[in-house]
C-alpha cells in the first residue's frame, strides 16, 4: 500500500517551569493509504501530543522541536499557517475524546456542521446542507434534516460523538485522527461507535490513526499497531503479529493485563511501577525500571526501533533472548 | 461564510421565558425595570410630557416654587425645572448607552485579543489596562476632557475610556478559559481561521457576562457624566443636563431648594433603578454568575 503519512524523528517538547517534558521524543511512524493504525499506550505516554503535533495544534509552552511529518511527501512542519489551516478538517481531521464538550453550546448542530463544510469547500448553502444531511444519515442519526436545528445539549453523548464523526468526515479527509474516540462513552455506546467506525472505514477508505489505551478496540479496528511508551514507539507491526507474537516486554505485559474470558486466572497481571517522568526519563531503555528482563546494559544503551521480522519493528536490546 | 440556520424560535422563547420567570421573582428587579422603562418613556415622549419648553425663559416667574404651571418650580431664569428634568432624561440615557457602548466595543476587542494571543501581547495590553485602572476614574475623565475639550461628546468618550479596562479584564478572563475548551480545539482542527474562532466561537460564549456588566456599569456611567457636568466639564449650558442643573441650583439652595433637589432626586432614582435592574438581570441570566461591581 502507498504511504500517506510518514513521521520521521518527531520531537515535541513542553517547556514547563519544572523542566522540559519530552512528550514525543523521536517518533517514526508510517500510515499507509486506507490503513487503520492503532496507537496504544498508557495515559501520559505522549499519544495525544503526537496527534496534536500532526495537526500542528500544539499550544505553548509546547513546541515541535524537530522531525518531519510528510503528508503525501509534503512536510507539514514546513508549511505556512494558511496552507496548514486548509489541511485541517479537509485532508486531516480529528475526533476528540469527550464528545460532550466538543460542540460549541451556543450554536445549533447544523450550523456547526455547515461551518465545517464551507470552511473548505466552495459550495452554496443548499448543497452544504445536502451534504451534511447525507453524512449525518450515514453515521446513523435518524431524521437528520430535522435534527440540524437541535442544540448540542439536546443530544446524548453517543449521538454527539456520531455528530463529531460526521463533522470529521464531511470533507472526506485522507486521514482521520481519532483520539480515544470511545473512552468517555459507556460500554454499549462504545460498541455502537466502534461498529460505526468499522463500517465507515470501508465506506470512506480514509486512513485512520486510532489512539487508545484499550487493546480491545485496537483488535477490532486496526490493520497495524504501534505501541508507544514514554514518548517513543517501542513496537510496530501488523495487528495480527502484535497480538500473536508480541516481542517487546511492554507489549507483552500490556496484553497480559487484559482480562480474558477464555483463561482461568485468579488475578490479572499488572505492570509494576508507573509511567516514568518525561522530564527526566530513565537513561538507556525507558522501560527498564519496570521490565522483568532488564539487564545492566538496558540501563545504559538506548534501544533503537529495528526490524526483527518483515514488517515487525521492536526497540528492545533483549529481543529474541526473551521467551 | 455559512449562513446560520433560521433561529430556533421555540427554543429561544423557552429560554427567555425561564429567564423572565427568575427575573420576575426578584421584587427589586421589577422596581428597577419599572423605573428604567419610566425613564425611557420620558426620554421618548418628552415633547408630550413636558408642560413647558425647557429653554424658554420666564423672568416674571424666576425662582418660583412648585405650582400648577411649573410643577417643580423654576430656576433663576424662570425655566421649568420639571420640563428640564424630563428632557434631561434623554441626555442621561444617551450618555449611559453611548459611553458604556464605547467601553464595551473597545474593551471587548482588547480583551479578546489579549486573551487569545496570550504571551507578550497579553502582558503589554493588560499592563496598559492596569495603568488605566490604577487612575482614580474621575481624575482620568477630568484629564481626558481637559485635553479633548469640554462638551458632552468628550464627556461620553472620557467615561467610556474609563470603563474600557473593566470589559477588557472580564473578557480576557473568559477567553482564557474558553480557548482551552475542547470545542475551540475542535474548531481549530476543522481548519477554521483564528478570526472566525475568536469572534464566532469564543465571543458568543462571553455574551451573558458582557450584557450583565453593561447594565451594571450604566448607572455608574450616568453618575460619572452627571458629576463631570456638575464640575462644568460635560454638557454645557443651556442643555438641560441633570448634573449641570444640580450645580446651577447650588447657589440657591437656601432660597430656592427645588432647583437642585429635583434633578438630584432624578439622578438618584435613575441610578438606583438601573442598579436594581442590573442586579436582577445578573441573577436571572445566570444564577451562578457573580460579576463584582467595579
Amino acid at each position: 500500500m502507498e504511504e500517506l503519512l510518514e513521521i520521521k524523528d518527531l520531537r515535541t517538547y513542553y517547556f514547563t517551569e519544572d523542566g522540559v517534558v519530552k512528550a514525543v521524543d523521536g517518533v517514526d511512524l508510517v500510515i499507509r493509504r486506507g490503513e487503520t493504525l492503532g496507537l496504544v499506550g498508557e495515559s501520559g505516554c505522549g499519544k495525544s501530543t503526537l496527534c496534536l503535533s500532526i495537526m500542528r495544534l500544539i499550544e505553548p509552552p509546547g513546541e515541535i522541536v524537530g522531525g518531519q511529518i510528510l503528508l503525501d511527501g509534503e512536510d507539514l512542519l514546513k508549511m505556512d499557517d494558511e496552507s496548514m489551516r486548509k489541511i485541517r478538517g479537509n485532508k486531516i481531521s480529528m475526533i476528540f475524546q469527550d464528545p460532550s464538550t466538543s460542540l460549541n453550546p451556543v450554536f445549533t448542530v447544523g450550523y456547526q456542521l455547515m461551518e465545517a463544510v464551507t470552511a473548505h469547500l466552495d459550495v452554496g448553502k443548499e448543497e452544504a446542507k445536502k451534504r451534511v444531511v447525507e453524512v449525518l444519515e450515514r453515521v446513523g442519526i435518524p431524521d437528520a434534516e430535522k435534527r440540524l436545528e437541535g442544540w448540542p445539549h439536546e443530544f446524548s453523548a453517543g449521538m454527539k460523538q456520531r455528530i463529531m464523526i460526521a463533522m470529521a468526515l464531511l470533507c472526506e479527509p485522507d486521514l482521520l485522527i481519532a483520539d480515544e474516540p470511545t473512552s468517555n462513552l459507556d460500554v454499549t455506546i462504545q460498541a455502537q461507535i466502534l461498529e460505526l467506525m468499522k463500517r465507515l472505514k470501508y465506506e470512506y477508505k480514509s486512513s485512520i490513526l486510532l489512539v487508545t489505551h484499550n487493546l480491545g478496540i485496537v483488535a477490532e479496528l486496526s490493520d497495524s499497531v504501534a505501541v508507544m511508551y514514554a514518548g517513543k514507539i517501542v513496537e510496530y507491526a501488523d495487528a495480527i503479529t502484535i497480538f500473536r507474537n508480541p516481542l517487546h516486554p511492554y507489549t507483552r505485559a500490556l496484553l497480559r493485563s487484559i482480562p480474558r474470558l477464555d483463561l482461568e486466572v485468579e488475578r490479572l497481571e499488572v505492570i509494576p511501577g508507573e509511567v516514568p517522568s518525561l522530564i527526566n526519563p530513565p537513561p538507556g531503555c525507558r522501560f527498564h525500571p519496570r521490565c522483568k528482563y532488564a539487564r545492566e546494559e538496558c540501563k545504559r544503551v538506548e534501544p533503537q526501533l529495528e526490524e526483527v521480522e518483515r514488517g515487525h519493528y521492536v526497540a528492545c536490546l533483549r529481543v529474541g533472548e526473551v521467551d | 461564510m455559512p449562513a446560520p440556520f433560521k433561529v430556533d424560535l421555540k427554543g429561544r422563547l423557552a429560554e427567555a421565558s425561564s429567564t423572565w420567570r427568575r427575573f420576575k421573582r426578584n421584587k427589586g428587579a421589577i422596581v428597577g425595570l419599572a423605573i428604567f422603562l419610566g425613564v425611557v418613556f420620558c426620554a421618548i415622549f418628552a415633547d408630550f410630557i413636558a408642560p413647558n419648553d425647557p429653554y424658554t425663559h420666564d423672568p416674571d416667574n424666576a425662582l418660583s416654587p412648585p405650582s400648577w404651571k411649573y410643577p417643580l418650580g423654576t430656576d433663576e431664569y424662570g425655566r421649568c425645572i420639571f420640563s428640564r428634568i424630563i428632557y434631561g432624561s434623554r441626555i442621561s440615557l444617551l450618555v449611559g448607552v453611548v459611553s458604556v457602548g464605547i467601553a464595551a466595543v473597545v474593551g471587548v476587542v482588547i480583551g479578546l485579543i489579549a486573551g487569545y494571543c496570550g504571551g507578550i501581547v497579553d502582558s503589554v495590553i493588560m499592563r496598559i489596562m492596569d495603568i488605566l485602572l490604577a487612575f482614580p476614574g474621575i481624575l482620568l475623565a477630568l484629564l481626558i476632557v481637559s485635553v479633548l475639550g469640554r462638551n458632552l461628546v468628550n464627556c461620553m468618550v472620557a467615561v467610556g475610556i474609563w470603563n474600557i479596562p473593566v470589559y477588557a479584564r472580564l473578557v480576557r478572563g473568559m477567553v482564557l478559559s474558553i480557548k482551552e475548551t475542547e470545542y475551540v480545539l475542535a474548531a481549530k482542527a476543522l481548519g477554521l481561521n483564528d478570526l472566525r474562532i475568536l469572534f464566532k466561537h469564543i465571543l458568543p460564549n462571553c455574551m451573558a457576562p458582557i450584557i450583565v456588566l453593561s447594565t451594571l456599569l450604566m448607572p455608574g456611567a450616568i453618575l460619572a457624566a452627571a458629576g463631570l457636568s456638575f464640575l462644568g466639564l460635560g454638557a454645557q449650558p443651556p442643555t438641560p443636563e441633570w448634573g449641570r442643573m444640580l450645580s446651577e441650583g447650588r447657589e440657591f439652595l437656601a432660597t430656592a431648594w427645588w432647583i437642585a433637589t429635583f434633578p438630584g432626586i432624578a439622578i438618584f432614582v435613575t441610578v438606583m433603578g438601573l442598579n436594581l435592574l442590573g442586579d436582577g438581570l445578573r441573577d436571572a441570566l445566570d444564577p451562578r454568575l457573580k460579576v463584582g461591581r467595579v
